[in-house]
Formats: C-alpha cells, structure tokens, sequence
C-alpha cells in the first residue's frame, strides 16, 4: 500500500467518524440489549423509544418510522393492548390511524405517514378512549415523555406510560393469549 | 529634570482623568425610565395569555423541556418544584409557575422586547416568529397567522388603557387541543 493510499484511507476514515452523532450513539446506547427470546421485529422493545433506531441516521434507518410507541393496558402494569386505535391527526388536519400489536406497539412508517407536528392522539378500543391532553410538539417516540419506569426518575418533567384502562383489560388481563412473545414488559408486576 | 517631572504630572493627572472618565456613568438626570402598559404581567396571567403559552408551546417535547432556553411551565407539561407533589397533569398552573413564563418570554430576547415595550413591531420578536414560522422553527406552526393565538399575544405585546388584550381570543386560543 502506498504512502498515498494509506493517507487517503486515514481521511476517509476520519470524515466517517466525524459524520457520527454522538448524541444519537448515546441514546441508542442507553437502551441497552434486546430482551432474550424476543427477537428484532413488531414486537421487541415494548415501552421504548423507537424512534432513536428508526430514523435517519439510527441503526435502524433501513425502517424510518415518523411515530411510534407502546399501550399499556393500565398505569401500574406494562401489559400491552391488542388492537388499540392509535388515531392521530397532525398540523395540516390530515389524519392516521395505527393498530397496536399484542404487545401494545405501534408504528407509523415513513412513506404511510408524514405528519406535520404538533399532532393530537387518542387512543381507542372498543368503547374506551383516552386523548392525550397536550399536542405532541416534536417527539416521534411516545416512550421520549412517557417513561417506562413506574415511578419517574424525574417526576416534574416526565409522565408515566400510556395505558387505555383505569385497570387490567377487560377480558385479557395479562394480554393476548396467542401473541408469539409474552405481552409482559419484563419486569413489570 | 524639572522638566521630566512636569510632564510626568501631567501624563499622570490625565491618566487619572481617562480613568475616572471611563468609570463614569451617565448622570441620574439623564437616565431616562421609561414606563410600557404592552405586556404587563397582570394580563399575562387574569387575561389568559400564560395560557395560551401553555397550550401551544409547553408540551414535555417542546418548550416544556427543561433544555429549553424559553421554558414553559403548565399543569399539563413541566412542573417548578413545589411541595405539593403537583406532577405533569395533575392541578393548576400555579403563580409561581405562570410567573416563571412571564420571565422566559420576557428574557428571551432583553432588548428586542425593550423595544417592543416601547412601541416597535412585535413581530420582531421570536416568541412570534418562531411558531408563525417566520423563522424556522422545530416544533412546526404552533400558531397560524391570523388565528386567535396571533391575536391574543398581539393584543398583548401591544396593550394599553385603549386597546386592552383581546381575552376572547386568548381563551378560544387556549383551546388547544380541542376538546
């Protein structure tokens, strides 16, 4: 290899590495290892922010998502909801509507949905709706303000996660039955 | 050597002038205190403009953040301290709380807002520009020009004994969502 290949390559690598966010690499980092027997797709990471993989620029870029998140069935359980609405209407009053899986995730991708923020949601099964009381200003991940933890590490700046019910589901109290992973957040009661 | 001397006294004795000089403000007299209706902070919080602030800008993912230069403060996005165990969606807004807006908006831009205060475009000012999008801002149009949040904080930035802020508006703005 020549002297001048080597100094090209070392440019190139240096412009690479530049090109990095470090902010993003540290949101990504802090979410940690996937869950054992929950494999990448539909249904890992319930409760998380997606939106710090699925964007431009994140490991998962090859699936950009505009939003995304996780229902919970009630506020002191992470149980996830099956086939709640997650209905959305952005800036510009187009509107979107995505469906939970059973472990209450939701996604929009890019080329179904490109919402003009602030958006307004609601969320909907059956005859049970809860809208969420402010517009959501810039965030496409739900879990962003919603935090996973029971209690808030920081209660003056963050809300707990979204559930539907003011209890278990009705029906389902520990979430769809035939889900291929188990609808249980991990660690939750 | 006597020569020497003089001329340093008198580099010395205008030294100290430049000095005292520099150190010098303006006299009292010609400090000019000028006294602005705009914007008062009385109608800030009785005429529902905090309100529409909270509404439209001070979501958690937005002005509610407590990176935020201008934060907003609200019963439903970030919270002061308090001993009330007031958390995100729970209570009022409180006056401590609606105060703390008064002081982001007002401090955002000291200068321009003095100006305002003395009768200047009001436009000029971010806290406009920004979610009329005038200038590019993040958190996309929070108000469309000639809605009622545009009236409300016009009404606002430009009140006095005449023309007081349009609280009509500022209530239909703060219906935000709607509900």
């Amino acid at each position: 290899m020549t002297s001048r290949s080597i100094i090209a390559l070392a440019i190139a690598g240096t412009s690479f590495l530049s090109c990095a966010d470090p902010v993003l690499s540290d949101k990504v980092d802090a979410q940690g290892n996937e869950t054992s027997g929950v494999d990448k797709g539909e249904f890992h990471r319930a409760g998380q922010p997606c939106v710090t993989c699925h964007q431009e620029g994140g490991p998962a870029s090859d699936a950009p998502f505009t939003v995304a998140g996780t229902v919970f069935a009630q506020p002191m359980r992470q149980i996830g909801v099956e086939g709640a609405e997650v209905r959305m209407t952005d800036a510009d009053g187009t509107k979107h509507t995505a469906k939970t899986n059973c472990v209450g995730n939701f996604f929009v991708k890019s080329d179904e949905w490109q919402p003009k923020f602030p958006i307004l949601v609601e969320v909907a099964k059956n005859n049970v709706r809860r809208s969420m009381r402010s517009a959501i200003g810039r965030e496409a991940s739900c879990a962003g303000c919603h935090s996973t933890d029971l209690e808030p590490s920081d209660p003056l700046s963050q809300v707990g996660h979204i559930y539907l019910f003011a209890t278990d589901e009705p029906g389902s109290p520990e979430g769809a039955t035939d889900c291929k992973v188990d609808p249980k957040r991990p660690g939750t009661p | 050597m006597v020569r020497q001397a003089l001329s340093l006294a008198i580099v010395s004795t205008l030294g100290l002038v430049a000095s005292v000089t520099a150190c010098e403000g303006p006299d009292k007299g010609e400090l000019e205190r000028k006294v602005s209706t705009r914007a008062s902070p009385g109608s800030f919080r009785t005429a529902g403009v905090t309100t529409v602030f909270e509404r439209r800008c001070g979501s958690l993912d937005c002005h509610g953040g407590i990176e935020r230069n201008l934060r907003i403060y609200s019963s439903n996005g970030l919270r002061l301290p308090n001993d009330a165990g007031l958390r995100p969606g729970a209570g009022e807004t409180t006056l401590d709380e609606i105060t703390a807006n008064y002081q982001s908006i007002l401090t955002l831009e000291p200068e321009a807002t003095n100006d305002v205060l003395d009768g200047a475009d009001p436009y000029k000012l971010l806290v406009l520009k920004k979610p009329l999008e005038l200038e590019k801002h993040k958190g996309g149009p929070a108000i469309r020009k000639g809605d009622d949040a545009e009236r409300c904080l016009i009404s606002w930035l430009k009140e006095d004994l005449i023309n007081p802020v349009d609280k009509d508006a500022c209530a239909r703005a703060a219906i935000f969502p709607k509900e």
